[in-house]
């Protein structure tokens, strides 16, 4: 990892491969246009040929046979200015004007190759021999120049032209590879920071927003969200190392008393029973944390199914019925049928029981704690109000983190867990837990 | 009744054994999965409790086993893994019931004492008839000696869960899993407050109190 080389970058054979694509249709667009124009060309010369027999022919029946070979004569002696070639033959096969040609060719169109010789190239000449109305056989030819210069041209350029492109190509991948090697090659040295511990670092951003720029920016979205639950990690040690350490220092200071003045039995035993009692405090403090840290985790997720929120809102409140009427506390109900989210009905519960509990907690008798569950724009949600003493709003935002507990209700029971838990519900569900004043008292809101 | 305990740890395994003696079972014990997996093969017991972090053999798998195995024992799990997922996962594998450690000792007591007497279901029965009390789920009628009683859905699910643990002790955190659904422990006692609502309908006005508190431990139906 880390030294570049060509051969083993992606981009470089990516290139390449386009090149020698790019390359090859290229080269059969060319022959496809060989072959047209050659036969074109071809075509054409056999046409113009063509022509000059048949102005010769009739030239030929107008004439006496002398002075028509005579004409053939001053035609093939202006060989220079003229492209054609001519030839005239007797019935029996003589030759009376023209080229050097021994004998006629046959009917019709021949090609013929003359060899290269010492001082001169080989060359093609294309004929077209007739059979004049006197018995007479003319032929009329033209060297096939044109096509042989069209043929050179291509045989020469064509390799040259196909080489040059593979040699750009290759070029060409070698310079991006390298190009596109030095980029990722950043991102890869921000992995490699990150793995020798520097947490903050961040990939590079181009703001080209290409696709380095989108592993860029997704990279560095992991590790924020890496970081984010890092950073709640260390604030839960704290957390504990904190909250836990009241608890665990009354349970330490209850036994200690009793070993240096216990006078009976009884004594003991009412100090194992507080024991007990700060242990399964302290157990469920615990519970509460793993359970946090856990929904926090969103591991969940994976098991979600279709939960019926109005259900578990009213078997929530039917739990709750009893003790809250024991405590001269009223719940009131308003629940729509059939509000459904995505989710975790075990949590759902837990968060609406946290927050009933909560509620019917801080409340005076005489209270009412009113639970609603209703569909605001096909998004469910969920209600839980009371008219007790409320929140100061300066403390909503706070009370949801862990251990917080406000200053009013220091003495009554609770550890200061239940609404960051139903906080932490929610979040996983895709909610915000709001808390306002419900002037008097607290609502808090779910909005899925 | 004849309990295998299968944990590793030796204090734990020294508590649970001394508590279930004292409560009347006859204990043997093993410190590992293999062992614990050959002891329950070899021997019939009445309840197996079976820790799910073991050497040898982990317990998902020693239960996973047995059962394939034919070895209906009934399985209650103990587990440091609280979650729900962990709960699941061992019910699946085979396992009865399911208790996180730390647990209270009436709890392990009334859960084993649960399961060993949990009848093979063939038919979930829709008449339910214990002592005096007739209920029939599925019209949710409840009638003692011939007067009929009005109860809610709620306490007739908590009647007929405690009448199916009859003379059996049944604790808060048991009614809470299988009445409420609450896998947590609620911090107010709404179980004690739905049993007194529900004590003041079926026994008021009769000579016998069906439903009777047991002090530390819950409560215990007496049909």
């Amino acid at each position: 990892m880390g030294d570049f080389a060509a051969v083993r970058s992606f981009v470089f054979r990516l290139t390449l491969i386009y090149g020698a694509i790019a390359t090859v249709s290229v080269a059969v667009l060319l022959a496809v246009v060989y072959q047209a124009t050659t036969g074109a060309l071809a075509q054409q010369l056999d046409r113009a040929i063509g022509a000059e027999a048949d102005s010769l022919t009739s030239e030929a029946s107008m004439d006496a046979p002398q002075g028509f070979a005579a004409e053939i004569a001053v035609r093939s002696s202006a060989l220079d200015k003229s492209q054609f070639v001519y030839a005239l033959f007797d019935n029996r096969g003589a030759r009376i004007a023209g080229s050097t040609l021994r004998a006629p060719p046959a009917q019709g169109w021949t090609t013929l190759s003359i060899a290269p010789a010492r001082d001169a190239p080989g060359y093609t000449i294309r004929m077209l021999s007739k059979r004049l109305s006197n018995g007479m056989i003319l032929v009329v030819g033209a060297d096939t120049v044109t096509q042989r210069a069209m043929r050179a041209f291509f045989l020469n350029t064509l390799p040259a032209g196909v080489g040059f492109a593979l040699m750009l190509a290759f070029a060409a991948a070698t310079m991006m590879s390298a190009w596109f090697w030095r980029r990722m090659e950043r991102v890869a040295n921000v992995c490699r920071s990150i793995v020798s511990g520097q947490l903050s670092i961040r990939a590079p951003v181009s703001g080209r927003g290409d696709e380095i720029d989108l592993i860029a920016k997704s990279m560095n979205a992991m590790l924020d969200r890496i970081a984010t639950l890092v950073e709640a990690m260390r604030q839960v040690t704290n957390d504990i190392a904190h909250d836990l350490r009241t608890p665990l220092a009354r349970l330490r200071q209850g036994l200690e008393r009793v070993t240096l003045r216990a006078q009976s039995v009884e004594d003991y035993e009412a100090a194992v029973r507080g024991a007990i009692r700060e242990a399964d405090g302290l157990l469920d403090t615990f519970e509460a944390l793993l359970k946090i840290a856990e929904t926090e985790s969103g591991t969940a997720r994976a098991s979600f199914t279709d939960v019926d929120l109005s259900q578990v809102v009213e078997s929530v409140a039917d739990a709750y019925d009893g003790d809250a009427e024991a405590n001269g506390q009223h719940i009131t109900l308003s629940i729509e049928p059939n509000v459904t989210v995505r989710g975790d009905a075990n949590l759902l519960t837990q968060m609406t029981a946290n927050l009933v509990e909560n509620s019917l907690r801080h409340c005076p008798a005489g209270t009412n704690v009113a639970l609603r569950v209703t569909k605001d724009l096909g998004r469910a949600v969920i209600v839980v109000a009371d008219n007790g003493p409320g929140i100061p709003p300066a403390d909503c935002a706070r009370v949801l983190g862990r251990f917080v507990r406000l200053e009013r209700s220091r003495t009554t029971p609770g550890s200061g867990l239940g609404l960051s838990l139903a906080s932490a519900v929610a979040s996983l569900h895709g909610a915000r837990l709001k808390l306002e004043d419900n002037r008097p008292g607290l609502r808090c809101v779910l909005q899925f | 009744m004849r309990v295998l305990v299968i944990e590793d740890d030796d204090e734990t395994e020294t508590f649970l054994s001394e508590a279930l003696r004292g409560a009347g079972h006859s204990v043997s014990n093993a410190c590992d999965g293999a062992d614990g997996f050959l002891q329950a093969m070899k021997r019939e017991h009445d309840v197996l409790i079976v820790d799910r972090m073991l050497p040898a053999m982990d317990g998902l798998t020693l239960v996973k086993s047995l059962r394939s195995a034919g070895v209906p024992t009934p399985v209650l799990f103990l587990t440091a893994l609280g979650s729900l997922d962990e709960r699941v996962s061992g019910l699946n594998a085979g396992g009865d019931d399911y208790l996180a450690k730390p647990f209270a000792l009436s709890e392990l007591l009334a859960r084993v004492g649960a399961i060993a007497r949990r009848p093979i279901k063939a038919k979930q029965p829709t008449m339910v008839r214990t002592g005096p009390l007739e209920v029939d789920l599925l019209t949710q009628s409840v009638v003692r000696e011939g007067r009929r009683i009005p109860l809610k859905p709620l306490e007739v699910r908590l009647l007929n869960f405690l009448m199916s643990h009859s003379g059996a002790v049944v604790t808060r955190t048991m009614l809470l899993e299988s009445v409420w659904g609450f896998h947590f422990n609620p911090h107010t006692n709404i179980v004690d407050t739905h049993i007194s609502r529900l004590r003041a309908k079926i026994d008021k006005g009769f000579a016998t109190e069906l439903i009777e508190t047991v002090r530390g431990a819950g409560y215990k139906f007496n049909g």
